[in-house]
């Protein structure tokens, strides 16, 4: 199945906001990144934040990053060989009007880091960084993991986390673009 | 096996001051720790007193290493593994038991001693400490007595003394020094005909922490304690191996490896492969992969992706190393830094572990995150669990074709089904079976031992599994591994018999879709069987792995079919070949409806079967304080079973029967009876018909089915023996089997077993062949 173009930002039930604290940075230095997912509809919102695989496009949900600097566009991690099974912790249940930090690994989500975004101020130049989300999964197993998960409570997550899937919402949608110069 | 332990200190060693650690330094940082406990040599526990009053003058003790392998001799054979000293010691002591039997040898368990106590004097070092066993072991302790000599002599033998935790004496081993490495690996690396693989990266070309120096595969895994020996089979693998766009699936890397891995077996070994390939098919990112995950015997790198090692710079051959090591690293059961968690048992994950096994971009340390702090801060090495996994890990936990993926711990032994480590019995065992089963239908299967040395064997032909002498796992594939458990066990002696030139194998056939744990085929899914042959002088044979699908039902009829069957009393009675038991009346009245409804089905001969033996005898019950006796059903017992007979016959020949049994998916899935059954119902039928005074029908279907197997092609001993044991029916037979000297030993091997009129339980009924 093709998969359909990203929506911007405001014709999605959710945004993806890219911010940071400063818009010129030294080359070396580290670039501090803010990235705020909001449920802009009226009902609560269930969504995952990026898992181990996300942002290489691995797996679902997929949080690929774009950053064209001045040599081109910056290539993506290295594809996880094993990927972690989803848990419910990594599930994130939004109500109207609330934001998450879809990085931020609290209440034992296992959420990663965007890293394509620290390899930003290895060169110098002007930077376009922007996040696409995609919920778009052809099958269940296309969100569920690689990695055999061999914890006690493993089937009784994998139940509990097929029953979540459920409510997410299916979008692919594109975030704001950050520009930033690395001096 | 978990390495965890939560009630010990850090396992690091900063980087011993000359480079090596040496085990005088160990026990006095050891006795100084246990020191700082006591405030006065009066409160000084019993273990502090005997470690400080052993310890060493550090001047006068320069001598050898002790870290390394060492081994007994003898049936019981210790591999025994110190890490005390030399250059980044886990302070452990490890080891495996090997059991030679006969020909074979064979895992007998595993141990760890966590944290001995090392004292040191003089002479000799005693290494003291309680371990953790992969069997319930009555002698836990382990005391090693270790001369102590010079530098520049041979390595001392070790004294291994176990005793209970009272300190009881146990066994006690001698043990040779064999290696400086813990484990010793066959490792195979085939390349991709146009990829150049990987050789060496030198640590110091990019900024990096510790001692610069060249590693390669072989070196870096040599710093863990690990020898990879070459296999010296290196292969080129052709490309076409992956279609025209150079991409591999899992399968098809399985493939290569089957193909190429000059040494590979299904079964766990120290042996590892890994291919140097172009692409996966899971992107154009991934860097190498194990390929697979319930086995662990082969991983890939990337080198479409990952770099070519021809003209690489240095971040490239980094990061080759980095694959490589890594991907081998998962062959030995070793999970990513970030997903510890989820083994079994589950782990902390470690995302500040400089390791092989982490991802540098999810590093998160006190000195920053990310790739780059990571390689500012990798040693080049695995981190001090993942060490002690790999040097000290249960051997099933860590061999390659082991436990699978993650898991630390199996529903059986894992060690009572595996591959000898060695096998001089002389003999194979084979399990043979139809590829697929509708689920429901009875799984017979074939048991076949036969002679690989043709000097001779003198074998026990009890081969049945409710004998004793066989054991049969079975493993859902995903699920359970279970051995199967008859219903009701037989007390049998051995009964010799030898295997030679002319006689070169038994078999016998066994139902084992019922016992004591239930129904072992009852869901629908892939299943795994193997057998075990335990031979008269000890030797243990394995058979090979039978793979059979059980088959869920695709029409009505065969979902009305598998209920009819599936029952607790259908399975006792298929298992006791049929009873008149009244707490059996359901099960005969779902075999009775069965053949009402379907009675041309295949699945209704196994109904029929059991119902036209239980027919051809009398039954005795008990009812009211007497014995009531049901005379044999000769009308009825004769109809039932020449339908079985006449029906197998029939099927052997027809095309949809073959194809079941040999898989074909859109093939019927309800096996024909399989020969030695059906043989037993003929035979059963002649008896049936001679006992009713039908003597001439007995000698004629005598000899349809003798022909009917004759016309199959058995070979001419099986002919003799069928022959022999239906003799008793067709009166001409009879008399030429006592005259015929061919016959001679088959004949009274026959009567022996109690051939003739009153005929034997078809278990102790094998046949030569």
């Amino acid at each position: 199945m093709r998969a359909r173009a990203p929506l911007a930002n405001g014709s999605a039930p959710i945004s993806i906001v890219l911010s940071a604290l400063a818009r010129q940075v030294p080359a070396g230095a580290e670039l501090a990144i803010v990235i705020t997912a909001r449920n802009l509809s009226s009902a609560a919102i269930r969504i995952i934040g990026v898992v181990d695989g996300a942002e290489a496009g691995a797996r679902f949900p997929k949080w690929v990053p774009h950053v064209v600097g001045p040599k081109g566009r910056l290539s993506g991690p290295e594809t996880p060989d094993f990927t972690s099974p989803l848990r419910p912790a990594d599930f994130r249940l939004l109500e109207a009007g609330q934001s998450f930090d879809p990085t931020d690994p609290v209440d034992g989500a296992s959420y990663f880091p965007i890293t394509t975004f620290a390899h930003v101020t290895e060169e110098p130049g002007d930077y376009a960084l922007s996040l696409e989300l995609s919920t778009e999964a052809p099958s269940a197993a296309a969100w569920l993991g690689t990695l055999p998960d061999r914890r006690p409570q493993a089937q009784s997550d994998a139940e509990h986390v097929t029953r979540l899937l459920t409510d997410v919402p299916r979008l692919h949608l594109r975030s704001n673009t950050l520009n930033v110069k690395v001096i | 096996m978990s390495a965890f332990d939560p009630t010990s200190v850090a396992h690091s060693l900063p980087p011993a001051p000359d480079g090596l650690w040496s085990l005088d330094k160990i026990a006095q940082m050891q006795a100084e720790a246990i020191e700082a406990l006591v405030p006065t040599p009066a409160q000084a526990t019993e273990a502090a007193e005997s470690v400080r009053a052993a310890r060493p003058t550090l001047a006068s003790m320069r001598t050898t290493l002790l870290s390394g392998r060492y081994r007994s001799a003898g049936d019981t054979e210790l591999e025994l593994r110190i890490d005390l000293d030399g250059e980044r010691p886990t302070r452990r002591v490890s080891g495996d038991f090997y059991r030679r039997t006969g020909g074979t040898v064979n895992h007998g368990g595993s141990f760890l001693v966590n944290t001995p106590t090392i004292m040191v004097a003089a002479t000799e070092a005693i290494i003291e400490g309680e371990g953790v066993f992969s069997f319930q072991s009555a002698s836990p302790k382990l005391r090693l007595t270790i001369p102590r000599v010079s530098p520049t002599a041979p390595r001392p033998s070790v004294s291994a003394q176990f005793m209970t935790s009272s300190g009881v004496p146990g066994a006690t081993f001698t043990c040779h020094y064999e290696s400086p490495f813990f484990r010793t690996v066959e490792f195979e690396r085939d390349q991709v005909t146009d990829i150049t693989p990987f050789d060496s990266y030198d640590t110091s070309r990019l900024p990096a922490p510790g001692r610069a120096r060249v590693l390669t595969v072989a070196a870096a895994y040599a710093e863990a304690g690990i020898e990879f020996a070459d296999s010296g089979g290196t292969n080129n693998v052709p490309i076409d191996l992956a279609g025209s766009d150079r991409i591999f699936s899992n399968s098809e890397l399985h493939d290569a490896m089957t193909t190429h891995f000059s040494r590979w077996t299904n079964d766990p070994a120290w042996r590892v492969y890994i291919l140097a390939a172009t692409k996966h098919e899971l992107g154009d990112n991934l860097r190498g992969i194990m390929f697979d995950s319930d086995k662990r015997q082969g991983c890939a790198v990337f080198h479409d992706v990952v770099g070519s090692g021809s003209g690489a710079n240095d971040t490239t051959l980094r990061a080759m190393l980095r694959t490589y090591i890594h991907e081998l690293g998962h062959c030995f059961n070793l999970y990513h830094s970030h997903q510890k968690e989820l083994m079994s048992p589950p782990r902390p994950n470690r995302l500040d572990a400089l390791s092989w096994m982490h991802y540098p971009d999810y590093y998160r340390g006190t000195g920053g995150s990310g790739a780059g702090a990571y390689w500012r801060a990798f040693p080049f090495q695995f981190d001090d669990e993942e060490l002690i996994h790999l040097r000290h890990g249960f051997r099933n936990a860590v061999i390659p074709g082991g436990q699978p993926f993650g898991i630390g711990a199996a529903d059986i032994d894992p060690d009572a089904f595996a591959e000898p480590i060695k096998d001089e019995s002389g003999l194979a065992l084979e399990l043979r079976a139809p590829a697929q089963f509708l689920v429901g239908t009875p799984v017979v299967v074939e048991i076949k031992l036969s002679l690989t040395d043709l000097r001779g064997r003198t074998v026990n032909k009890q081969l049945h599994p409710n004998l004793g002498y066989v054991q049969i796992g079975i493993a859902r594939v995903g699920g359970k591994t279970l051995v199967y458990r008859p219903m009701i066990t037989h007390c049998s002696e051995p009964a010799l018999v030898n295997l030679d030139r002319d006689h070169p194998s038994i078999y016998d056939s066994a139902y084992i879709g019922y016992g004591k744990d239930g129904f072992y085929f009852g869901a629908p899914g892939q299943y795994e069987l193997r057998a075990l042959y335990n031979a008269p002088d000890g030797s243990k044979v394995m058979s090979n792995i039978l793979r059979i699908r059980i088959k869920p039902p695709l029409d009505r009829t065969e979902g009305d079919l598998a209920d009819l069957f599936m029952g607790d009393e259908q399975g006792t009675l298929l298992y006791l070949l049929g009873s008149d038991s009244n707490h059996l009346k359901k099960g005969r009245d779902a075999f009775a409806l069965a053949m009402d409804k379907y009675p041309d089905h295949t699945m209704t001969a196994y109904a029929k079967l059991v119902e036209g033996m239980n027919a051809s005898k009398p039954f005795k019950s008990l009812q009211d304080g007497k014995i009531s006796v049901r005379p044999t059903d000769f009308e009825r017992s004769e109809k039932l079973l020449s339908e079985v007979v006449s029906g197998a016959m029939r099927a052997t020949n027809d095309p949809t029967t073959v194809a079941a049994e040999a898989g074909t998916p859109q093939a019927d899935v309800v096996p024909r009876l399989d020969n030695i059954s059906l043989e037993m119902a003929a035979s059963r039928l002649a008896e049936v018909r001679k006992e009713a005074g039908n003597a001439s029908g007995a000698a004629e279907g005598a000899r349809i089915i003798f022909d009917f197997f004759s016309a199959q092609g058995v070979p001419k001993h099986v002919q003799s023996e069928i022959r022999a044991q239906l003799s008793s029916y067709i009166p001409v037979w009879a008399s030429e089997s006592s005259t015929s000297p061919e016959n001679a030993d088959v004949g009274a091997a026959s009567k022996k077993r109690g051939g003739g009129k009153k005929r034997a339980p078809k278990s102790s009924r094998p046949r030569q062949r």
